[in-house]
């Protein structure tokens, strides 16, 4: 096996445990934010899925999967997950609704472009190769949703996140609540910014990007999860609550 | 069995902490710049000051 299989395989196998783990939490708490959260996981880890695929042969569809889920729409999802769990405000369901509504025109947008199959190379990471794939022209229209899911997605994790830690830092509680928000927030931004090093042409780092994110957000939130004494009387939410 | 101050110490920060006085403080300063920093570049992208 090599390198680039090797860094997104262990990826998808985190991220489908951090996924399983949230979504328990879900179906036994009912809370909008760990559903959220988990499809936005769940789609993180399709892409690193789509990685560890392309690296042993080709398929549009994993490549659209790849672009659509790993590029494009996890981050906003994730975030939107973090909005609910911080706002508890009615005008959160109309910020999904946008989110739903935008996540499937850039579904459509995906995929209407035409994708060129011969731009593809066995043996490079699919990070280092996708503008061969996507024609240029049709790059800079899927570029828009790639850029505001991002963007909206970084402030609203890794915002959310820092806000969290600071709160209880702040207060002087819960230890163990800042020093998850902190390992969140560091996880989001290691894949925020490999994500923007793809976009110069730096392709050769998001799989480490990802890979750090998958660990950092998954052991982030798994301490910041553990139930701590005098907890009961916590005057503030934070992720993973 | 733990008693009510072993279980006030775990959920509240130790004051002589170098773990939460000075390391934590800087963490969140820098993510936070780094935060702004990514956010500045994605504009720049959106509104064509970044070529790539």
């Amino acid at each position: 096996m090599s390198i680039i299989q090797i860094l997104p395989f262990i990826s998808t196998a985190i991220m489908l445990g951090f996924t399983i783990y949230v979504f328990q939490r879900y179906f036994v708490r009912r809370a909008p934010h760990f559903l959220f959260w988990g499809i936005g996981l769940a789609m993180f880890g399709l892409g690193s899925f789509a990685e560890v695929y392309l690296s042993l042969g080709w398929s549009r569809a994993v490549f659209v999967m790849w672009y659509l889920f790993g590029a494009i729409l996890n981050p906003a999802w994730i975030g939107q997950g973090t909005l609910y769990l911080l706002v508890r405000r009615s005008w959160v369901h109309i910020v999904a609704g946008i989110l739903i509504l935008a996540s499937l025109v850039s579904t459509a947008l995906m995929l209407s472009i035409p994708i060129n199959d011969s731009g593809f190379h066995l043996g490079t990471p699919i990070s280092e190769q996708y503008k061969a794939i996507i024609p240029s022209a049709s790059f800079g229209l899927i570029l828009i949703p790639t850029i505001i899911f991002g963007t909206v997605g970084l402030v609203l994790l890794v915002g959310g996140a820092l806000y969290s830690a600071f709160l209880f830092w702040h207060k002087r509680v819960l230890p163990n609540r800042v020093v998850g928000n902190v390992l969140i927030a560091a996880g989001a931004l290691s894949v925020a910014s490999a994500s923007e090093l793809t976009h110069l042409g730096y392709g050769q780092f998001l799989y480490v990007g990802e890979l750090i994110a998958a660990i950092l957000m998954f052991v982030g939130f798994l301490i910041a999860a553990r139930p701590q004494p005098n907890e009961a009387a916590k005057p503030v939410v934070t992720a993973a609550d | 069995m733990q008693d009510d101050s072993h279980t006030n110490k775990k959920s509240r920060m130790s004051r002589n902490s170098l773990m939460f006085e000075k390391v934590i403080p800087v963490l969140l300063i820098l993510m936070g710049i780094l935060t702004v920093a990514l956010i500045l570049f994605a504009a720049g992208i959106l509104l064509g000051i970044i070529h790539f």
